[in-house]
């Protein structure tokens, strides 16, 4: 008789707790699933001109001499982001040439971009996309370096950098530009209004 | 046949299961808390870029983002559309938007920011982020430009959302 009453205390005291772990579990693996993890995103800083919405095609001042970019596309199969500057100067020599279009690299290999030890590899296309041509940006790079090292700097706002695109231009090609100005530390930097097409 | 002695089954009744909920419920405060439910971000292949700075964190009313996806419908590459909080806005209605945070901005009931003054020009302190998508037309992205520069104060402070190639 003492053993029974003993038994029916135990049973009661067994709450079974596996339906409310279930669905613990079951809310733990929703949520980690449903978590997105951001790959590190980040913003680059660039501000409008204050006057105009945007900066006008030629400089107010000639004598300031800036350094324009145009990327156009064109649309040849795979497409191909082409990148050309005008009053251009041979880094080392300074040699002047009107118009200077910077050689090309195949958008749809890794590309490695940046200078080390930061430089990363890097795709232009996608899979929906497969890629396209694009400027070679190490080359712009060396070019920006070059122009801003030879800059007097007459009213210390530093090179003026501007560059304009085409609209069918995929917006990955013009943010590189944006970001090795960000790298030189070029802060006068801004895009133009002229429509290429 | 023997039979397990009283001693272990009222071991195996006692585990106690306490630690092990404690544990999974402390997972998932943690999970709810650290997932953002954000309304305003797309889902985007950002532009690569090594130079960006992240967010410092400060009000985020202050940042209106203006997302450019890919069209759901494409019809050519790199077809796009502007997207506000889900919405897609049509380059009337994205200066609609802009022009209501604007004023937003610097009326009372808002956040009663003053617009700041430079020579003849008044410029709002809302800030626009740009989260446009690599293969999305430029074009996109200067309609936001011109809508900002269209907007009464001007909106100047512009960011450009990059994402950090991942090492190798």
């Amino acid at each position: 008789m003492r053993i029974n009453q003993k038994r029916f205390l135990k049973d009661e005291e067994l709450l079974d707790m596996t339906p409310m772990i279930d669905v613990v579990f079951q809310l733990l693996i929703f949520f980690l699933l449903s978590a997105k993890f951001i790959a590190l995103e980040t913003q680059i800083q660039s501000f409008l001109p204050k006057d105009q919405g945007l900066a006008p095609d030629t400089p107010s001042d000639p004598e300031l001499v800036n350094v324009t970019f145009e990327l156009s596309w064109i649309d040849d199969g795979p497409g191909e982001v082409i990148c050309q500057t005008f009053d251009y100067r041979t880094p080392g020599s300074g040699d002047r040439r009107d118009v200077y279009r910077f050689q090309r690299v195949d958008g749809t290999q890794t590309y490695r971009y940046g200078p080390e030890p930061k430089s990363r590899d890097v795709t232009f296309g996608s899979a929906d996309h497969p890629g396209y041509f694009v400027p070679d940006y190490g080359e712009i790079e060396e070019y920006l370096a070059y122009r801003k090292e030879i800059y007097p700097d007459p009213r210390g706002k530093g090179l003026p950098v501007s560059v304009n695109f085409d609209g069918k231009v995929p917006w990955g090609a013009v943010t590189v530009i944006l970001d090795i100005c960000q790298r030189l530390g070029i802060t006068n930097f801004s895009f133009t209004a002229k429509e290429l097409e | 046949m023997a039979r397990r002695s009283r001693r272990e089954e009222e071991y195996q009744q006692k585990l106690d299961m306490t630690p092990l909920i404690d544990a999974v419920f402390l997972l998932i405060m943690f999970f709810i808390l650290t997932s953002q439910i954000t309304v305003d971000v797309e889902e985007v292949a950002l532009p690569f870029g090594l130079e960006g700075k992240s967010d410092e964190g400060g009000n985020p009313d202050t940042v209106v983002v203006l997302n450019v996806r890919l069209a759901t419908e494409q019809n050519e590459r790199g077809d796009g559309e502007i997207v506000y909080r889900g919405e897609v806005l049509t380059p009337k209605t994205l200066r609609e938007t802009l022009q209501n945070e604007v004023d937003f901005d610097a009326s009372e009931l808002g956040r009663g920011r003053t617009p700041e003054v430079e020579g003849q020009n008044k410029l709002s302190q809302v800030k626009v982020r740009i989260r446009a998508d690599k293969l999305a037309k430029a074009e996109y992205v200067r309609e936001i430009f011109q809508a900002c520069a269209e907007v009464n104060p001007k909106i100047y402070k512009v960011e450009v959302s990059v994402e950090q190639p991942s090492s190798n």
